[in-house]
């Protein structure tokens, strides 16, 4: 029988593949979204680019923790173990629900309602893993590996960048359609360019933070 | 933390950014082929795909002479010392190559370039699995088990990797048709069947870097080395 520690660890990393991975492709096609020399035809194929590949970073980002989780627990290092980590896995389970509603009904009042809950979703998430990671450096509990620990914080901060990717990105849907209903002017590809442009610090450092998880996971060093 | 650990590192973030990076230019070649949109826009999303897929194609290329360290450092390959160096430039300067390729798009010198790394890809090809073949008969040169089984898995996908610039060939002469005589069923068909013939390479490729993958994270547990 094979080892399900071996299935996980490569599920951990696809989900980074899908993520860190597919990223790159989505920062590339929103720099082109804002290009003058693309066309309005154009800007609106890669829309259609950018709205298939960037479903895949939400949703591996949704599964990382609870397959982070399930690592964890194989190795003796969490206490989220059993009952706990099927309670962990039907949370994550009804988040993703929500986070995919949320995307395939923008628009709309559920829409905008399945956001909102997605939000305070991962507001309570990163206040709960700030907690745990500040007490085990702390008090050596719940993770008594302060790697781990750093690990938990780090990813209390990629989903504080993303929190910041969505709050600048707010604007360029509405700018995206002005821009599609009124043409190219001024005004339109400023109202455009200024959301792209301000998310980049932001997501330069989600995926800083997601190389230093990595490296973590890996060397798993005794800090 | 050593350095081993920063050549693991590199080597899985060299499986992120082939596979992942893959998604964008998978899903881009299907808008391509859209007779919806206009031949203008179809070779400007051509061109921001083909930007695109460079990552995936240096990748492929870098994660070797990363892997071939990792190896190294274990004890269990024979690329190692002043071989592991020229490992490093070969691999360095190939990209080098594949990147001119891509910048010099249409020059004769593109061409000619193009025709080598063909030739040095059969080349590659030949010289990972052959001593990979005699490793697992028990003859050397690699010291254990899942090395050359990785070694092998890898060379499927630059295997893959041909067949998908072989399958690909008639979708450029067919775009090339289209920019000059405009949209025709013909075209359409010719363009979509080659973008169909090539699924199934691209999918083998993310199949073997996945497997390989999974045997590089793996080989203790699995193997015991």
């Amino acid at each position: 029988m094979i080892d399900p520690q071996t299935l996980w660890i490569m599920l951990h990393v696809v989900l980074l593949v899908y993520w860190l991975g597919a990223d790159i492709s989505v920062f590339y096609f929103s720099l082109q979204i804002i290009k003058t020399e693309n066309s309005r035809e154009t800007r609106a194929a890669i829309a259609k680019v950018l709205g298939f590949v960037n479903a895949f970073p939400s949703i591996a980002s949704i599964l990382m923790l609870p397959v982070g989780l399930m690592l964890a627990s194989g190795k003796g290092l969490s206490p989220v173990n059993g009952g706990w980590l099927v309670l962990v896995w039907g949370l994550a389970g009804v988040w993703l629900l929500i986070s995919v509603s949320a995307a395939s009904q923008r628009g709309t009042p559920l829409g905008k309602t399945y956001s909102n809950v997605d939000l305070w979703v991962r507001i309570v998430l990163i206040a709960v893993l700030t907690i745990a990671a500040i007490a085990s450096f702390t008090g050596g509990s719940p993770f008594a590996s302060n790697w781990l620990a750093l690990k938990v914080l780090l990813f209390a901060f990629v989903l504080v960048c993303g929190l910041g990717i969505r709050l600048t990105f707010a604007h360029f849907g509405p700018a995206f359609g002005r821009f599609m209903a009124e043409g190219s002017t001024l005004e339109t590809e400023a109202a455009l360019r200024v959301p792209v442009l301000r998310v980049k610090p932001w997501v330069l450092a989600l995926w800083v933070g997601l190389i230093a998880m990595s490296l973590l996971g890996i060397a798993q060093p005794s800090l | 933390m050593d350095w081993q650990d920063i050549f693991k590192l590199l080597h899985v973030l060299t499986f992120v950014y082939w596979v992942g990076a893959d998604l964008g230019v998978f899903y881009s070649a299907r808008l391509v082929v859209n007779p919806k949109y206009s031949p203008e826009t179809r070779a400007r999303v051509l061109k921001l795909l083909a930007a695109i897929d460079m990552i995936p194609r240096y990748m492929l290329l870098l994660t070797f002479p990363v892997g071939a360290t990792l190896a190294a450092n274990l004890g269990y390959s024979p690329i190692d010392g002043v071989w592991l160096y020229l490992a490093w430039a070969a691999a360095i300067a190939w990209i080098v190559m594949v990147w001119q390729i891509h910048h010099r798009d249409g020059t004769d010198a593109a061409k000619r370039m193009t025709q080598l790394d063909l030739m040095l890809r059969f080349i590659f090809i030949a010289a990972l699995v052959i001593p990979a073949i005699t490793s697992l008969a028990g003859a050397g040169p690699y010291q254990t088990e899942w090395l050359p089984i990785k070694i092998l898995l890898f060379a499927g996908a630059v295997v893959c990797g041909i067949g998908i610039r072989v399958t690909f060939t008639p979708f450029g002469v067919a775009f090339g048709k289209l920019m000059t005589e405009g949209a025709s069923p013909a075209i359409e068909g010719q363009m979509t069947k080659s973008l169909n013939h090539a699924v199934p390479f691209v999918i083998g490729i993310w199949v073997f870097a996945a497997i390989t993958a999974f045997l590089g994270m793996n080989h203790e547990i699995l193997f015991g080395t």
